[in-house]
């Protein structure tokens, strides 16, 4: 009778016991599964100015979820913040487990850190300054390179740093975003694509390039034009190819000031006026060649 | 040895660095940079103010001149002269920058302002500016002296530097074009060998009519012609000199030749020579009287054309069945068809540009004309209609002149011209039918 307790009883622990640890086991697995999908509804042109700025951010919010420190925030949105704010907790829509931890000080103040540097930088040799297009894309390169360096070493500075820069991220060079660049000062906002798009419909209306030429190559022009805040063109653009000087990129090169100067003053975001006071636009009728 | 290895390599590396550095302000400022790769196609809006002239004659030939350059530009298709009417500064100078909110206002992208002078010696000076209305910036401007007669040049002249500068091309109004004039009824059709300024002035009968006359084409001077005649009664190629009205024979051949054609340095003449059935293409040397044979097919091969460099020669042949366009190097080796569409091709024609060759192509009931790229891809029809036929180029390479006909008795032909873009098609002023134009190249100031 005994013995038949006894047996029952181990037994029963047995199976309590294994039942306890198997339960806590799926138990722990539980939040793995669940993976929500933070979504928020923003315009279009909040989306096409994130992209600018994306590239870099995602990486670094999974490298750092180990650390358990929940503080909710929106990474989109203090990229394209300018005034110093930068704990600024956003509910993300459809979050509700795993508020996605991310250790925002940190990767925030890493950011302007490299932003002084430059800016402390950039004086001095600015009196030089000449356009020289190939030069550029060898510094682009180098400069990257640069950056990571800096990034990664001055981390550790950071934390000591006091919590009052300016908060709002730098977008770094991107590989993919050649056309429209993050401000490298980090206190403007790159142009959203519809922005973009309207400008270019805008002085495409008045683009009258002389297709028909032989050399597609003469008909490229880079121009660089310098805009005031009313939108109007502030001195003669400046053409910064050369297409050795034969009559037809001279031609290109009339018709694309001419429809610069035609279609002012253009309708841009005064608010972003830092973005698009000096731009480069390049006229390329290659969508337009017959033959 | 190693020591200077070892220094240019530093020596580069600091270049490099100091290079890097002067160019990273550069980059620091990142600019907005947008592509705009679609524009607005449209003949751009050109004012030609009123040119100035002293005395009432002078006035008189500045309005005529005025006329020219409008119709020129008018008629390329690529520009809009606006109407006088419009204008709000009527005292635009030569001397002084136009007012350029006036012509903002009328939407002038260019203003065109000049003064015409009779000088004592019966000749004509022209001055023009050609001014970009929103930039504020001058264009162009020249100065002109030329024999009074020839008045309507200084036009032309000044019509082709607006059309240069402001498209990139050679303009092609100082030019002319030989053409056969045909007159009578259809049975007994007179044709003449005419020559006329590019716009269908000046026209001068070089042939009285007596014999049949045949694809002239221009020398590369502008004052040569060839062109096939029956005046010795078998058919003959003929050249012609303009300047003194010479003309003779090519060549001592036993049979007919035919579709003559210059080299481009104009040192050689290109033509079909009869043989049986079948013709057969030679070259003749001008200089030396030599001739070179370059085909030797059972068919007919006609039409040659040069390429602009010389190298390469297209023709037409039957020698498959139905007439196709080959081409071959100047020597007569490595023919190749070029042409593979439907149809039969005819008539091949070398841009002086060198980048297409414009044909004749029969499809039944349909003439067409079309252009190629000379490894026969890219074909693009540019015109059609119950007879269009001999393709003739610009000398820009952009416009294209040919002839049509119309069907029935009393249907006669006439000239035409289009552009490469198959726009902009126009009837050219002939004083009766014409037909087989050959456009001159640009005559040299």
């Amino acid at each position: 009778m005994k013995l038949g307790l006894i047996i029952s009883m181990v037994f029963h622990g047995c199976l309590l016991a294994f039942a306890l640890f198997s339960l806590t086991t799926a138990k722990a697995l539980k939040p793995m599964e669940v993976k929500s999908i933070p979504m928020e509804i923003v315009d279009i042109s909040e989306l096409t100015k994130l992209k600018a700025g994306l590239k870099k951010a995602p990486e670094k919010k999974e490298t750092k979820q180990k650390d358990k420190k929940p503080v909710a925030k929106e990474i989109k949105k203090a990229k394209k913040k300018k005034k110093p704010a930068p704990k600024r907790a956003v509910q993300p829509v459809a979050e509700r487990q795993d508020p996605a931890p991310v250790k925002k000080p940190k990767h925030q103040k890493k950011e302007p850190k490299p932003v002084k540097k430059k800016v402390a930088k950039k004086p001095k040799p600015k009196p030089k300054v000449k356009p020289k297009p190939k030069p550029k894309a060898k510094i682009v390169k180098k400069k990257r390179k640069k950056k990571k360096f800096n990034e990664d070493k001055i981390a550790a500075l950071l934390n000591k740093v006091p919590d009052s820069g300016p908060t709002a991220s730098k977008l770094p060079d991107l590989p993919g975003a050649k056309k429209v660049k993050g401000n490298p000062q980090g206190k403007h906002i790159a142009m959203s694509i519809s922005e973009i798009d309207a400008f270019r419909r805008q002085v495409s209306q008045c683009w009258n390039p002389p297709v028909g030429g032989l050399g597609a190559e003469d008909l490229r022009v880079k121009l660089r034009l310098q805009l005031r805040k009313d939108g109007s063109l502030k001195g003669q653009p400046r053409i910064l190819n050369s297409g050795g000087r034969s009559s037809f990129h001279r031609a290109a090169a009339d018709s694309a000031a001419r429809a610069v100067w035609q279609c002012q003053p253009y309708n841009l975001p005064a608010r972003k006026y830092d973005t698009w006071k000096d731009m480069i636009l390049n006229f390329n009728p290659r969508d337009m060649l017959r033959g | 040895m190693n020591n200077r290895a070892r220094f240019q390599r530093i020596a580069q590396f600091f270049v490099f660095v100091v290079l890097a550095v002067l160019s990273f302000p550069l980059v620091a400022q990142a600019q907005v940079e947008i592509d705009i790769t679609e524009g607005n196609v449209q003949a751009i809006p050109i004012a030609v103010a009123a040119f100035e002239g002293k005395t009432f004659e002078d006035q008189q030939s500045a309005s005529q001149v005025v006329q020219v350059i409008q119709a020129d530009l008018a008629g390329s298709g690529l520009f809009e002269p606006l109407d006088p009417l419009s204008f709000i500064q009527k005292d635009a100078s030569v001397l002084s920058v136009p007012k350029f909110s006036d012509w903002r206002v009328i939407k002038a992208q260019a203003v065109v302002v000049g003064k015409v002078e009779r000088l004592p010696d019966r000749r004509i000076k022209a001055q023009y500016r050609l001014w970009d209305v929103f930039s504020g910036k001058q264009l162009s401007g020249e100065q002109f002296f030329i024999k009074d007669e020839n008045w309507r040049r200084v036009g032309h002249v000044i019509a082709d530097t607006i059309y240069k500068r402001l498209t990139g091309e050679t303009g092609y109004f100082d030019t002319k074009v030989a053409f056969i004039d045909e007159t009578g009824g259809k049975k007994r059709r007179v044709k003449r060998l005419a020559i006329m300024d590019q716009d269908g002035f000046n026209l001068r009968y070089l042939t009285q009519g007596q014999h049949l006359v045949l694809t002239p084409r221009f020398g590369p001077k502008a004052n040569e012609l060839t062109y096939m005649s029956y005046e010795s009664g078998v058919p003959r190629v003929y050249l012609l000199n303009l300047d003194t009205g010479l003309k003779r024979v090519v060549g001592d051949f036993p049979n007919m030749t035919f579709a003559p054609r210059f080299s481009p340095d104009g040192s050689k003449i290109i033509m079909s020579l009869q043989d049986g059935g079948n013709a057969n293409i030679f070259t003749l040397d001008l200089a030396t009287k030599k001739t070179t044979r370059l085909t030797y097919g059972r068919s007919i091969d006609t039409a040659p054309s040069y390429s602009p460099d010389g190298k390469r020669i297209v023709f037409e042949t039957d020698r498959e069945g139905s007439k196709q366009l080959y081409v071959m190097n100047a020597d007569g080796s490595g023919a190749k068809r070029i042409s593979f569409g439907d149809g039969r091709y005819s008539t091949p024609v070398w841009s002086p540009r060198g980048d297409l060759i414009a044909f004749t192509k029969q499809i039944p009931g349909r003439f067409l004309i079309g252009v190629m790229k000379p490894d026969g891809s890219g074909e693009r029809i540019l015109t059609e209609g119950y007879h269009n036929e001999g393709p003739t180029w610009a000398p820009n390479g952009r416009v294209l002149m040919f002839f049509r006909e119309t069907p029935g008795a009393r249907g006669g032909a006439r000239i035409y011209s289009v552009d490469l873009t198959g726009y902009n098609e126009r009837r050219i002023r002939t004083p009766s039918w014409g037909s087989d134009p050959a456009w001159s190249p640009r005559v040299n100031k």
